[in-house]
């Protein structure tokens, strides 16, 4: 350590002084300085440069579809829509404008939404494995579906399968957030009762098939393998504030996220009131996921996925992170969208499982290289 | 990135799993989808006979359910014909709801008509001209449609 | 000069009292160091007085403030906590670990100020060269200079550490020693360590606070503090002590 006093004799004197002022005039941390900057640098590059390939890849989803319609035609119809004109032939404008734009903007904020909760839930967890699904809502919205679909049992009049989802995927992580008020509200304690939700409206949702009819077992599986076209405008709309809403208040919180990374000892040191910030955010990304899941049904690892991808290009400071998984996020969802209409076309493989097929090996590779390099 | 927990079998055995648990979802899926096949997840032909400016003519259209979403059953309506002289394609789409009826956004309702032993709902719809009657029957099979503009009068019937 | 008083504080643990009516001030700019066996509440009282632990009895003030009912942040914005060991399960690069002492003072974004407040600890503690390193590739030793900047970045009127050194050999001991009684000095701070090396605490402390059975046994120089009774009541340990060119030695009687 050549930048401290190495004298062992202590001696309160004029030296001491004189090497303290010496060292701080000189300037000063060079590496420091460079290294933050270029992490900065590289950091705005990737999100700047997702953002564009999901743009990009947004544009061509839209066009990817079984109705016969071409390239120039749906942009044609956009266009109407954004201009408001009316369009010539208006049922090709319903495909581009009320089906296909709805289904890739609902691919889009699912993905932002999802990846956002994900990366949220690992940061507040401190676990690598947590996704937005650990406190139950896939469980939980899955057995509100069934509750809808087969006993036609509906929470709110006319809700549908949309709220019964919503209600009963809250249901699980309300139960959580209230038995981490009893007991302190650590990360295990959470995962553990995440776990046990999951089991618990899992079972009760088999005991729902087993007595339903055939038709209505099929529409249920159907909801569960997850889905991202059937949303109309409004949906979408409904989708975008809650998403929108959402990541503002975790990218607000994203840099106490940092800081809770260190330990709840670490960060209640440094002016974080731990136990609060956990609660705050579990309620926000699970009421987002739940609106997600509610709409789309069980879309499952991209929010396990998207914020590993993006931690190998971001790193973890959160304030980034959390944008750029984000974009992983949609993007992942737009290309496992167009994957899933061109691979067995005119037919369309459900969503779920494309992102299945996409995020497993994926995160396995993410897994096996990790391990390589610390070994090394 | 570090696993603080079970070290280096765990994940991977807890990524399999979860891969493992989707397929499974996916197969049941697939096995309950083949075994009740949607019956709105049609293909019909139609015979087109009519008047082109005052020429018998005679045509072929087709109906073809297209999985673009999973709210709406979606068709795509392909017509030709051909008189002597005169020949004329077309394609338009038909969208119903959920409620097995033609979107209202799209299609107006005019009313109902008993043909043969059945309750066939009329709806219409207009298109760069041509007026096309919708005779809707049950699980989005539409019977007949009527096809008009000022130099045609054109009718597809549903072949059996 | 800021005052950090604890008054007849109590703590106890589900049904085990640790301390027993802890009084103590600090108000002078020092390296005050906290001795005694195992389990006496070295790190107890250590954590009380930065509100990571609620006293059963008994108030803590700062600056005249009683922090039970300041917010986390405020008490973070005077007080400093240093702890003995930090895993994250995420690795990040030293430079963003450092960063994050500023959180109480900075709000969302970084500033400038914070860039310079961190870069003059990196350049004492010579960080430098480590500053792109991943913070979980790093050795004991250097991890714990990592821990200290962050707190040093906190710029805090009173750090208090927990066995900074326990782990490191017995250089280390003396730089870390040697830095934080300059630090406290020159920048006119309160600087609290547990410590647990008598010898190395003998060298380096201004004061000396021995606990015993959760209550402050002795408080004062280390001349008055560490003396042979006092070893032979709180330890159970024959020493002698010895003064030699102005420095105390404890020179230890193997059992």
């Amino acid at each position: 350590m050549t930048g401290i006093i190495p004298s062992i004799k202590h001696d309160d004197s004029k030296v001491s002084k004189e090497k303290y002022a010496e060292i701080e005039k000189k300037i000063e941390a060079v590496r420091f300085r460079e290294a933050y900057s270029s992490l900065k640098r590289h950091r705005v590059l990737f999100i700047v440069v997702a953002a564009v390939m999901m743009i990009l890849c947004g544009m061509y989803a839209i066009t990817i579809g079984s109705y016969t319609i071409t390239f120039s035609e749906v942009y044609e119809n956009l266009w109407y829509w954004i201009s408001g004109t009316t369009p010539p032939d208006i049922t090709k404008y319903h495909i581009a404008a009320e089906v296909r734009l709805p289904r890739v903007l609902t691919a889009l904020l699912a993905g932002v939404g999802l990846a956002i909760a994900g990366t949220t839930m690992q940061g507040m967890l401190k676990n690598p494995l947590a996704d937005p699904y650990t406190m139950g809502i896939s469980s939980g919205a899955g057995f509100g579906a069934a509750l809808a679909i087969i006993l036609g049992f509906e929470i709110i009049a006319g809700g549908g399968i949309v709220i019964n989802a919503f209600v009963f995927a809250v249901i699980p992580a309300a139960i959580i957030l209230m038995m981490s008020k009893l007991h302190t509200a650590s990360p295990t304690v959470m995962i553990l009762c995440g776990i046990g939700m999951m089991y618990l409206f899992d079972a009760l949702t088999q005991l729902f098939m087993i007595t339903a009819h055939p038709e209505d077992m099929s529409a249920v599986y159907q909801w569960m393998v997850g889905s991202i076209s059937g949303t109309d405008f409004n949906n979408v709309l409904v989708i975008l504030v809650i998403v929108l809403a959402g990541s503002i208040a975790l990218q607000a919180m994203s840099k106490q996220l940092n800081v809770m990374g260190l330990g709840d000892e670490s960060a209640k040191s440094l002016g974080i009131n731990v136990e609060n910030r956990r609660m705050l955010m579990m309620i926000v990304l699970t009421m987002m996921a739940a609106a997600i899941v509610s709409f789309t049904g069980i879309i499952g690892f991209v929010g396990l996925v998207s914020p590993h991808i993006a931690r190998v290009f971001v790193g973890t400071d959160n304030r980034y992170l959390i944008p750029a998984s984000a974009l992983v996020g949609a993007l992942l969802l737009i290309v496992a969208d167009i994957i899933s209409r061109v691979v067995i076309a005119p037919n369309i493989l459900p969503i779920g499982v494309v992102t299945s097929c996409i995020g497993g090996p994926l995160f396995l590779f993410l897994i096996l290289k990790a391990r390589r390099e610390a070994w090394a | 990135m570090e696993f603080g927990f079970g070290g280096k079998a765990m994940p991977l055995a807890l990524v399999l799993v979860m891969l493992v648990g989707s397929f499974a979802l996916f197969a049941i899926y697939e096995v309950v989808m083949i075994s009740n096949p949607d019956p709105h997840f049609h293909s019909h032909e139609y015979s087109i006979s009519g008047t082109f400016y005052g020429e018998e003519c005679e045509g072929i259209m087709t109906s073809e359910y297209k999985p673009e979403s999973t709210s709406e059953y979606i068709y795509e309506y392909k017509w030709t014909a051909r008189s002597e002289n005169h020949s004329y394609d077309d394609d338009f789409g038909v969208f119903f709801g959920r409620n097995e009826m033609p979107l209202e956004s799209i299609y107006d309702y005019i009313g109902e008509e008993a043909v043969g032993d059945k309750v066939l709902q009329i709806w219409s719809y207009s298109h760069e001209g041509i007026d096309y009657t919708l005779y809707v029957g049950e699980l989005c099979t539409i019977e007949m449609v009527g096809i008009t503009a000022d130099y045609m009068l054109l009718i597809a019937v549903l072949k059996k | 000069m800021t005052e950090l008083r604890v008054e007849h504080v109590d703590f106890s643990y589900s049904v085990k009292q640790i301390l027993y009516d802890v009084s103590v001030t600090f108000d002078k700019p020092e390296l005050v160091c906290i001795l005694g066996p195992n389990g006496v509440g070295k790190t107890t009282i250590a954590k009380t007085l930065n509100k990571l632990y609620i006293p059963t009895a008994g108030k803590i003030y700062i600056d005249g403030e009683d922090i039970s009912k300041m917010s986390r942040l405020d008490i973070a914005r005077k007080v400093a906590y240093v702890p003995n060991s930090v895993s994250s399960a995420f690795s990040m690069k030293v430079l963003e670990s450092i960063l994050l002492g500023r959180a109480p003072i900075s709000g969302y974004n970084t500033s400038e100020e914070d860039l310079d407040v961190v870069a003059r600890i990196i350049d004492l503690l010579d960080l430098d060269e480590l500053c792109e390193r991943d913070i979980n590739q790093l050795s004991a030793g250097q991890a714990q200079r990592v821990t200290i900047a962050r707190g040093l970045v906190q710029e805090p009127k009173v750090l208090i550490l927990d066995e900074p050194t326990s782990n490191l050999d017995v250089r280390y001991q003396m730089e870390i020693m040697r830095f934080l009684k300059d630090y406290a000095r020159e920048k006119q701070i309160i600087i609290i360590m547990v410590c647990h090396d008598l010898n190395i605490t003998a060298a380096y402390a201004d004061r000396v606070i021995l606990m015993h059975m959760g209550k402050i046994f002795a408080d004062g120089s280390v001349q008055d503090v560490l003396t042979e009774e006092n070893m032979k009541t709180v330890y159970r340990i024959e020493t002698k002590v010895v003064q030699m060119d102005g420095l105390t030695h404890i020179v230890l009687n193997p059992l």
